[in-house]
């Protein structure tokens, strides 16, 4: 995989964490009215993913660069994203922060699931094809 | 000449061969350092443990809320200073602090006080305690399971610790990825219970019953990581720029630890205790409280055995990740012997471990002194103040250094005024000043005997 391949890879994914991100600030939206903690949490997850998947997208270098420049962007975010997507798995199914509408829980701790698994395949990968470290 | 463990090969005069592993013994080489980012998180990994939650558990009550922000910000702001002078040495010379530490105390002294405060200290002491207190605190969330008994769980938890410490400084950023934001998302998540409990304007104004003076406060701050702030050099040494290693370590203790120990302060006022994993739990979050509990204390335990094993390899001539098994086998016994001897305490053996941790601060101060003010005051570039080299001869005894630490340490303990560990601190750097220039004026050696460096670094 060349540089354009992988910084595609990179653009897409993030944005699509990004994109998870903004559902979870919806949900953070519906629920803080009434479950003002459910609306913190949503918010400080969601807050924190699109800043970061955000971020990646502005911080990835062209692709006539260093092909590993582009795996420290795509390696330093995606270990942020597992790792907020595991506290999120963590703590989303905790009945404190159930606000009694199923789809928005399970919506939610599937996309704490997503950002989990893309999050460490994204490592993998990158790690992979651009030869970068992983402790960069 | 491409070096045998540097796979991008970018060093052209690098000469040191890392027999030991993970530049134990010699220098960073070119294009192995690591990013600001990663010094950052590794240096948080050590810092996101329990026993800053349970040490702002025993502050909070004695202080209100605003005092409680001014005691740890100082504090903690103090820390972040004496942290950032050490790691700039470490980011500098590219060695580990017990490396650099035989340039103001030769290389008997980097070996001897290097395995009293670092090696049996941290590599086997606390390593065991944490290791136990693991056990414990899994045994108090999740009581009556097999694998939760403090004996199991500390046997479990140390073989995890040292899993990561086994593949080094590697390892410990992998954990350190993970564990970092991860910590930080849960313990704001724990931190919310307190206010739940009790508004934030209610905080605000309450007062303790039993209000304790500001610079006591500021003195616990300072010496529950007083340790950790003199051996940041063990992490800077991978800085790819000079004040990459200060910067990180000052960013992090100084906006992270009064995070931390602010919001157990709250989440102890309101409910009478700092225990994120127990909140975690009442909330129904057993995954969660489970997770904190193992992630935060085996980041900050590998570390001790990192740290361990780096003081320990200064004169035993193994690879580093054995030295790493050794410390962990030993710690284990201990932590799993006490754990499974119902109604132990630990106490009398943590004073012990507290005792031998008096002795970094003046180790502190005289690295400080010997790099900041001695060499300056020689003439020697900053960036050649430590600059080791293939061949070079160093002392085996730098007399001015030992006299120093072992003023420090007096002080430090005969003293009965301010901050003990500060005391000892400034005493090494006001000593070793004075003697050094004293000697160059007089044209007095400080240094006695002299060894030189292999190509192996010892």
């Amino acid at each position: 995989m060349n540089n354009v391949k992988i910084r595609k890879y990179l653009r897409q994914v993030n944005a699509t964490f990004f994109g998870l991100a903004i559902i979870l600030l919806v949900f953070a939206a519906y629920s803080w009215q009434e479950f003002v903690f459910t609306g913190v949490l949503y918010a400080l997850i969601g807050g924190v993913q699109a800043l970061i998947s955000g971020l990646a997208l502005f911080r990835l270098p062209s692709s006539d660069g260093d092909i590993k420049n582009i795996g420290k962007v795509g390696i330093q975010h995606s270990w942020t994203i597992t790792s907020v997507g595991l506290a999120a798995a963590a703590i989303f199914p905790a009945p404190f922060f159930d606000i009694g509408v199923p789809l928005m829980t399970y919506g939610a701790i599937t996309i704490a699931l997503v950002y989990m698994i893309l999050g460490a395949f994204t490592l993998y990968k990158t790690r992979k094809e651009t030869g970068q470290f992983l402790s960069i | 000449m491409t070096h045998e463990n540097n796979p991008k090969g970018e060093s052209e005069n690098y000469e040191w061969v890392d027999k030991y592993g993970d530049y134990s013994q010699v220098p960073v080489p070119p294009g192995n350092e690591r990013s600001l980012l990663n010094l950052f998180y590794v240096y948080t990994g050590v810092l996101a443990s329990f026993a800053v939650i349970m040490a702002s558990g025993a502050l909070a009550p004695r202080y209100s809320l605003p005092d409680l922000i001014i005691v740890s910000v100082v504090g903690s702001v103090i820390l972040a200073v004496v942290g950032a002078f050490t790691a700039y040495i470490g980011s500098v010379s590219k060695g580990s602090t017990y490396l650099n530490m035989r340039y103001p105390f030769g290389r008997l002294g980097s070996q001897l006080f290097g395995a009293l405060s670092s090696g049996i200290a941290s590599g086997i002491g606390w390593f065991g305690f944490q290791a136990w207190f693991f056990g414990v605190i899994m045994n108090t969330l999740f009581p009556g399971q097999w694998w939760s008994h403090p004996g199991v769980a500390s046997l479990w938890g140390g073989v995890l610790m040292v899993a990561t410490a086994y593949f080094g400084y590697k390892g410990l950023s992998y954990l350190s990825y993970i564990v970092v934001p991860f910590f930080l998302i849960l313990a704001s998540v724990g931190f919310m219970f307190g206010f739940e409990e009790m508004g934030f304007s209610e905080l605000w104004h309450l007062t303790p019953e039993d209000p304790a003076p500001l610079s006591l406060g500021i003195t616990e701050v300072i010496g529950m990581y007083i340790s950790g702030a003199i051996i940041t050099s063990d992490i800077a040494r991978y800085a790819k720029k000079h004040w990459h290693g200060s910067f990180a370590w000052a960013l992090q203790v100084a906006i992270l630890q009064p995070f931390l120990l602010v919001g157990a302060g709250i989440l102890t006022i309101a409910t009478g205790e700092p225990d994120i994993a127990a909140a975690l739990l009442a909330a129904g979050a057993g995954l969660g409280a489970f997770l904190v509990i193992v992630l935060a204390q085996w980041s900050t335990n590998d570390n001790n055995l990192y740290v361990g094993s780096l003081a320990f390899n200064t004169f035993i001539p193994l690879k580093k990740k054995y030295i790493v098994v050794g410390e962990g086998i030993i710690g284990i016994a201990l932590a799993a012997s006490v754990g499974f001897i119902a109604g132990v305490t630990m106490d009398p053996f943590t004073e012990f471990l507290g005792l031998l941790g008096q002795i970094l601060p003046p180790i502190g101060g005289v690295l400080i002194a010997d790099f900041f003010i001695y060499r300056a005051l020689k003439g020697i570039d900053i960036k050649e103040r430590y600059d080791f080299e293939v061949g070079m001869e160093i002392p085996w005894v730098n007399w001015a250094g030992w006299l120093s630490v072992f003023g420090g340490i007096a002080v430090a303990f005969l003293l009965d005024w301010g901050i003990a560990a500060i005391n000892g601190l400034v005493v090494g750097v006001v000593l070793y000043a004075v003697i050094t220039t004293v000697c160059e004026m007089m044209d007095i050696d400080i240094n006695l005997g002299k060894t030189k460096i292999g190509r192996d670094g010892m």
